[in-house]
């Protein structure tokens, strides 16, 4: 019988644990999830209101009521605004892979600031467009729901993404990890993506 | 090589001293462990527990419903209390029991049998669970103080049920979402989707499609909440249309949606008895996710596109969901061919579940044909009944027949999963007997209650059916009081044997049943906190059997 020679840091290498089962990552999966629940209600509310207004347009009715004008800019100026944000957020997880925590933070501050501008725009919209709950229509009741439903997810997004920004203050994503900022962009981009719908939908088509 | 590499310890051992972390903390005992808990275990069998209280609830109100059937209808309750106790009643059914039975189930079951030491997010699921109890709490009381959808008086606490409705929808969400992430990203090393227990997998499936269907009904309630607060004479708010808007979610197909944990449970307590693998696992796994898929139904709402259940697509659909039924019982005979099957409870509590929702499932089909009539009551039933007009003009007693079987059904595989895994629920297994006993109770109040209704449904093509309707509605009636004492034997002894556990009593051991194929037979009964030490890869989807095999799990 012949001894065989293993150099030792092989023996080291065979005899390490094995490595732990690459799982997709739990934060990740729960805002997926979350986010198609959000879908699925914007989904309903806007395919509510496509139905409804073609009804009223096939009836000869006007949709949106007399005296009632809805501007472009600001909507104009929320999509473009958003679409940044986009940007910024996608900026900070890239930056966070990278470990370059500057970019991350100064990315992160962007996007947030984008998104409070966006929400304060929305407000000021409701002040200009002069549609009030009390016509009896049924357009002011999906416009309001619609908008404000969005607006308060977006606020949602804001908090989500100012928790991520702290956590990543604290030190907490790197290179290795930053499963969280991930997320936080994925619920941010899910925003985007209603916020054009309504845009078309709402604000262009009328 | 175990496929365990540390020893756990008993829920008793642990409650039985309070432990001290390192820091000093001292874990909470008695009361405060159960209402400050974040383990998976906790939450399930809270969850579990109240959802049966409310389904006790939920039976009783939808039999005082079917009595208003009889006569002109005021004779019970009153007709200003007939059509709130309908609405209540239909809703109890979805969202205070079976919706929360099933998730409970999972939010205890799941984390075990894939391996996992804790639900995803435990603080999410935990505060899913008080949110909905909550919410649950608000509805009723809503209810209470003449705030019913559709009929209440009192604005305010109209909004407060909508709000509640809410509530009820996002925290079935949440717990949801938290038993979905466990069971894709918290299994356990070898386990791929293919090897996952067939409940994990009937979870996965479900939670996918609830939060997507819940996440529609909150819009739609959210709608009708805004409309009924700051609207001004719309059609959303008028009092009339709130609960047609709702009602979509107590209807064919959505309500099939709510029952895919039922084939899950069916399938596990089966298998599980035979003592033999599944031989047709990749049809059982197809079987359910062809009904997971076949029953998603947000987008069936007749009161925004008027005659939409009439539509070939949604009756092609009704058509085809008994298909899965028919494949996975297929399978489970296959496994049972292969096996030797013991005649215990929770297998035959399984068998007929899928009985039951395979019934369901065939009775929704005809609704779908317009010229049978089925979505209206013959007109000599509603003539001098008002109560009976009012409740029957968003959801007709047809339908109340099909949602009756299938929330019946979801309470039998509700009993067969407490039976099946009591020993990880409560810490020892339930009465054997009291579980065939349970056979026969819910059995027989689940075709008391529906098939009347169902037959009820055909009075406007058979003249002579109305001259029974009473006779019909009161043995519906006498039905669903049954079902409720079936939900009480459910949950009077698991609460029975979990306060004899605490206090000391005997447990199981970690394979109650001595033929458990699933990695929470592994654990112990109850299982401790942290459910597992660390687990060696699996190799197959019955790791159990394997190490009886002698190889490695």
């Amino acid at each position: 019988m012949t001894a065989t020679h293993v150099p030792p840091t092989e023996v080291a290498i065979n005899d390490a644990p094995e490595a732990p089962v690459a799982r997709p990552r739990v934060l990740m999966v729960g805002t997926a999830f979350a986010v198609a629940a959000m879908l699925m209600s914007f989904a309903a509310l806007i395919g509510i209101y496509l139905t409804e207004r073609s009804a009223a347009i096939y009836s000869g009715t006007a949709w949106i009521p007399d005296g009632v004008v809805i501007p472009l800019n600001q909507p104009n100026v929320m999509l473009f605004a958003l679409l940044s944000s986009s940007v910024t957020i996608q900026w900070a997880v890239d930056a966070a892979r990278r470990d370059d925590r500057q970019q991350a933070y100064l990315a992160l501050g962007l996007t947030v600031v984008f998104g409070l501008g966006v929400i304060n725009m929305g407000a000021y919209l409701y002040t200009v467009m002069g549609l009030d709950m009390a016509v009896a229509s049924l357009t002011p009741v999906l416009i309001y729901t619609i908008t404000g439903a969005h607006l308060f997810a977006l606020a949602g997004a804001v908090v989500f993404t100012g928790l991520m920004a702290f956590r990543a203050l604290g030190g907490q994503y790197t290179s290795r990890q930053y499963d969280g900022l991930s997320a936080a962009a994925l619920f941010w981009h899910a925003q985007v993506i209603v916020f054009v719908t309504i845009w078309y939908a709402i604000y262009i088509t009328k | 090589m175990a496929i365990t590499e540390t020893s756990t310890t008993t829920d008793a051992s642990v409650a039985a001293e309070p432990a001290a972390s390192p820091s000093g903390f001292v874990e909470p005992s008695g009361l405060g462990a159960v209402l400050g808990s974040g383990d998976h275990k906790t939450v399930g069998r809270l969850y579990i527990g109240f959802s049966l209280a409310f389904g006790v609830v939920a039976f009783a109100l939808a039999g005082l419903s079917d009595l208003q059937g009889i006569g002109d209808g005021g004779t019970i309750l009153g007709l200003n209390s007939a059509f709130p106790v309908f609405t209540l009643g239909q809703l109890s059914l979805v969202l205070l029991f079976a919706i929360p039975l099933l998730l409970g189930l999972a939010t205890a079951i799941v984390p075990l049998q894939v391996g996992a030491n804790t639900v995803a997010f435990p603080r999410a699921a935990a505060g899913a669970f008080w949110t909905w109890l909550v919410s649950a709490g608000a509805l009723i009381s809503a209810y209470a103080i003449d705030g019913a959808i559709g009929s209440g008086a009192n604005e305010e606490s109209q909004q407060l049920a909508f709000l509640a409705l809410i509530g009820l929808a996002l925290a079935l969400v949440v717990g949801s979402v938290c038993v979905v992430t466990t069971v894709v990203a918290l299994r356990t090393g070898g386990m791929a989707l293919d090897r996952v227990p067939f409940f994990s997998w009937s979870m996965l499936v479900a939670g996918g499609l609830w939060v997507m269907t819940l996440g529609v009904f909150a819009a739609n309630v959210l709608l009708v909440l805004i409309a009924v607060k700051y609207g001004t004479d719309n059609k959303y708010a008028a009092a009339f249309n709130q609960w047609p808007q709702l009602a979509w979610l107590v209807t064919p197909p959505a309500v099939f949606t709510f029952a895919i944990p039922a084939l899950g449970i069916a399938a596990d307590a089966v298998t599980t008895f035979t003592g033999a693998r599944q031989p047709r696992r990749g049809a059982v796994l197809f079987a359910i996710a062809a009904f997971g898929a076949l029953s998603f139904g947000a987008y069936v709402q007749p009161f925004f596109n008027i005659g939409a259940q009439h539509q070939w697509i949604v009756v092609g659909q009704s058509a085809l969901l008994v298909l899965p039924l028919l494949l996975l019982l297929g399978g489970l005979g296959a496994a049972m061919k292969a096996g030797k099957p013991k005649l215990a409870s929770p297998p035959i509590l399984g068998l007929v579940a899928l009985l039951l929702l395979l019934l369901a499932t065939l009775l929704a089909i005809p609704f779908g044909i317009q010229s049978l009539q089925l979505e209206a009551p013959a007109d000599s039933l509603i003539a001098t009944n008002q109560a009976l007009r009012e409740a029957a003009s968003a959801t007709p007693p047809y339908l109340w027949g099909v949602l009756g079987l299938a929330a019946s059904a979801l309470t039998v595989a509700g009993a067969a999963g407490v039976y099946l895994w009591a020993p990880k629920l409560v810490g020892r297994r339930l009465g054997d007997g009291l579980g065939k006993l349970l056979v026969l109770i819910l059995g027989a109040g689940a075709l008391l209650t529906s098939v009347p209704l169902v037959v009820l449904g055909f009075a406007p093509k058979a003249s002579g059916l109305a001259d029974s309707a009473d006779a019909l509605f009161g043995a519906a009636a006498a039905g669903a009081a049954v079902m409720a004492v079936g939900a009480f034997v459910i949950v009077a002894p698991m609460v029975a044997g979990r306060l004899a556990v605490i206090a000391g009593g005997r447990t199981d051991e970690p394979d109650a049943w001595g033929s458990g194929q699933t990695l929470e037979w592994l654990a112990g009964s109850p299982p401790a906190t942290g459910n597992f030490g660390t687990l060696a890869p699996v190799a197959s989807p019955e790791p159990l059997l394997d190490l009886a095999d002698g190889g490695d799990a």
